[in-house]
């Protein structure tokens, strides 16, 4: 996988949702963990307190009821009925010094010492120390009215060994559930998102192709993406229609339009040959005419079916560069005749998703009108610029245009008083303008009056919305 | 070399079918899909000429079952409609040509004629000529009573399409086809500068003129 397909896939709703989903699950089962991990070390510490506690009172009582002889026989006696010595008892005196003691057979003499490095503190407290990484020596202490310290304890498994071994069983689990947890999130939710995808596809399958029958596939399951999927069909539907509709009826007043002037342009071309003189001359001119107005309808139901998104493009990887060589080839000779210089400033090759047909209309458009409204002696260039979109500039040293037409010079049939006596359809812009935002870029306009026009046409160097997957 | 023309306007039915006569092909016409069909299918015709927009069967279904029942006459498509799609279409579904209405009728005759040519491919011709006009398509020269022109890359293709189709009626939509393979009209008229330009190397300095304006309608190379 790519560096690009790594980034396109972190960033889709599945990828997120499961990272938040991985993240909470990681937190809660830290919290949880800590909290295990502290209640179970404090009961085994509980646990071990309450049987040297009980000892401890047991102990006291005999001390109080008989002394310390008392208390030494009765050690021996406990021990002794319980074959083994289990606890640790010392009676000391105020002054520190050992009245009993009594070690386990699992003590050693270090085990002292380490009890009574840690004693130093508060002796009516309670004393744990490590003696190896296995056990623990637990050792609980009373000061009684006499002033002497009881001290009893024993050795019990190290609570740190059963709690590191917890610790390594909870590292040891966490990361394959995690990953498991991961995967199987990853899973679900593609397999819940998928009704988004299929609409992301669906919709950008319409824009780029223009098939308007395209429909989301519906599946069994009864939740809302499943309503949204079946909104957007009937969405669709709708809109389909809706085209359909436009799509008939632009049809139909071309054709109506059309088959009059058929028959118009038969009979004149018919009537043509057999007259002299003026009449030749006024079925000539009704037959210039007639072409006039054909092109107006042609350029009229172009602008109209681009406007409604009904313009069928053939978008292809092409050549700008060659498109406007061509149109400059076009228009090469007019340009000689008028006087007027063109230089085509475009010498790299210029790749761009464009329908060739349309996009070379557009540009003889902008030529057409840069050398018509240029003086003889004037200058029109084209260049181009491209970072993320392509620009693509037509600047002239014509009259330019005066502020009060700039904002209307792109309506239909508008035309500005100055160009009236222009030959011109006043439709050209307009189709420009359509062509345009139909491969869904943008043109915009300069110009300073007396000085010059710049007509830029923007392109996107992306095919529309490619993201769909 | 007969055609049928199956177009249900009466007027431009007549119009179409008495151009094509005065071209000298034998002209068959009929008003109806169903019928057209029955027709192409039992004559013996070189081409035909369908509208798209026809009572009963329509032109492109026509079309269809025509090519579904390996009938491979070269058809040239008309339509009134406003879409590329129908030119698409018509190609798809079988069609050979398509051309929008309104046509000159020059137009429609080069077509129909080209789609004839088809079948029976004459040998090309290395020299184009019309009276003391010469075009020598091997060596790209032109010359006129034996003085050399020199022409433009454009101005050659003008010429050598005008002499090929020397005696006939040329449009400027034709033109712009065949000489820049364009398919819209430029508002300024290109054709009308080239044209000027090649009358200014080839008939300006000569006698008798060779390029000819109809007005209305388009150009003529003969030599009267």
């Amino acid at each position: 996988m790519s560096w690009k397909a790594l980034r396109e896939f972190t960033r889709t709703i599945s990828f997120r949702l499961n990272l938040w989903h991985a993240g909470i699950f990681l937190f809660s089962a830290a919290v949880l963990f800590t909290l295990i991990y502290f209640l179970l070390g404090a009961a085994i510490d509980r646990k071990d307190r309450d049987v040297i506690e009980a000892r401890l009172r047991e102990y006291h009582a005999v001390y109080e009821n008989g002394g310390l002889v008392a208390l030494q026989d009765w050690t021996t006696r406990v021990n002794d009925a319980r074959k083994q010595r289990m606890f640790f008892v010392r009676l000391k005196a105020p002054d520190h010094k050992v009245l009993l003691l009594v070690t386990p057979q699992d003590w050693f003499d270090a085990d002292v010492a380490l009890l009574d490095r840690g004693a130093e503190g508060p002796t009516d407290d309670w004393i744990r120390a490590a003696r190896n990484t296995e056990i623990d020596l637990t050792v609980a202490s009373m000061t009684l009215e006499d002033g002497t310290i009881l001290q009893v304890g024993r050795s019990s498994d190290s609570r740190a060994a059963l709690l590191g071994k917890f610790r390594q069983v909870f590292l040891a689990v966490i990361p394959p559930v995690l990953l498991l947890g991961f995967l199987g999130g990853a899973f679900v939710t593609r397999r819940m998102t998928k009704p988004v995808c299929s609409i992301v596809e669906a919709a950008s399958a319409i824009i780029n192709t223009g098939c308007m029958d395209v429909r989301v596939p519906e599946r069994p399951a009864k939740d809302e993406l499943q309503d949204l999927v079946l909104l957007f069909n009937r969405l669709l539907q709708h809109n389909e229609d809706l085209f359909r509709a436009l799509h008939d009826s632009l049809d139909n007043v071309a054709h109506d339009l059309r088959t009059p002037l058929a028959r118009l342009r038969a009979t004149l071309e018919q009537a043509l040959p057999e007259r002299r003189g003026a009449a030749q001359n006024a079925i000539a001119e009704a037959l210039e005419e007639a072409d006039r107005v054909e092109t107006i309808i042609r350029t009229l139901m172009d602008v109209a079916q681009a406007e409604a998104g009904l313009m069928r493009l053939e978008v292809e990887p092409t050549d700008v560069g060659s498109l406007v060589r061509d149109v400059v080839e076009l228009y090469e000779h007019v340009a000689q005749e008028k006087g007027v210089q063109v230089v085509n400033e475009l010498t790299e090759p210029l790749i761009v998703p464009v329908d060739a047909a349309r996009m070379r209309q557009v540009f003889a458009n902008l030529l057409d009108n840069a050398i018509k409204y240029t003086p003889a002696g004037g200058l029109v260039s084209i260049s181009a610029r491209h970072n993320r979109e392509v620009a693509l500039t037509f600047r002239d040293t014509g009259r330019g245009i005066s502020e009060t037409d700039l904002p209307r010079i792109w309506e239909r049939l508008y035309r500005g008083d100055k160009s009236r006596s222009q030959h011109g359809l006043g439709l050209g812009l307009s189709l420009v303008k359509a062509i345009v935002q139909a491969h869904q870029g943008r043109v915009e306009v300069t110009s300073t009056e007396g000085k010059g026009t710049e007509f830029r046409v923007f392109l996107s160097l992306q095919p529309q919305l490619q993201r769909a997957r | 070399m007969r055609l049928l023309v199956v177009e249900d306007d009466k007027k431009l039915a007549t119009y179409i079918v008495k151009g094509l006569q005065q071209a000298g092909f034998a002209v068959d016409h009929c008003a109806d899909g169903d019928e057209g069909l029955a027709m192409v299918i039992g004559g013996d015709y070189d081409a035909a000429v369908i509208d798209i927009m026809l009572p009963g069967l329509n032109g492109l279904a026509l079309v269809q079952e025509l090519r579904k029942q390996r009938c491979a006459v070269p058809v040239l498509l008309l339509s009134a409609k406003a879409s590329v799609d129908d030119r698409v279409k018509g190609l798809q579904t079988g069609g050979d040509d398509y051309l929008p209405k309104p046509f000159a009728f020059a137009e429609l005759l080069a077509r129909v004629q080209a789609l004839v040519r088809r079948g029976s491919r004459a040998i090309e011709p290395t020299t184009l000529e019309v009276g003391d006009l010469k075009l020598d398509l091997l060596r790209y020269k032109v010359t006129r009573a034996g003085r050399k022109i020199e022409l433009q890359a454009r101005e050659f293709a003008l010429l050598e399409y005008l002499l090929r189709h020397a005696g006939r009626l040329v449009t400027k939509t034709m033109i712009l086809n065949h000489v820049w393979d364009y398919s819209f009209d430029p508002q300024t008229n290109v054709v009308d500068v080239l044209v000027c330009r090649l009358r200014n190397k080839v008939d300006k300095d000569f006698e008798p003129k060779l390029i000819r304006t109809m007005r209305g309608m388009g150009y003529v190379l003969e030599s009267s």
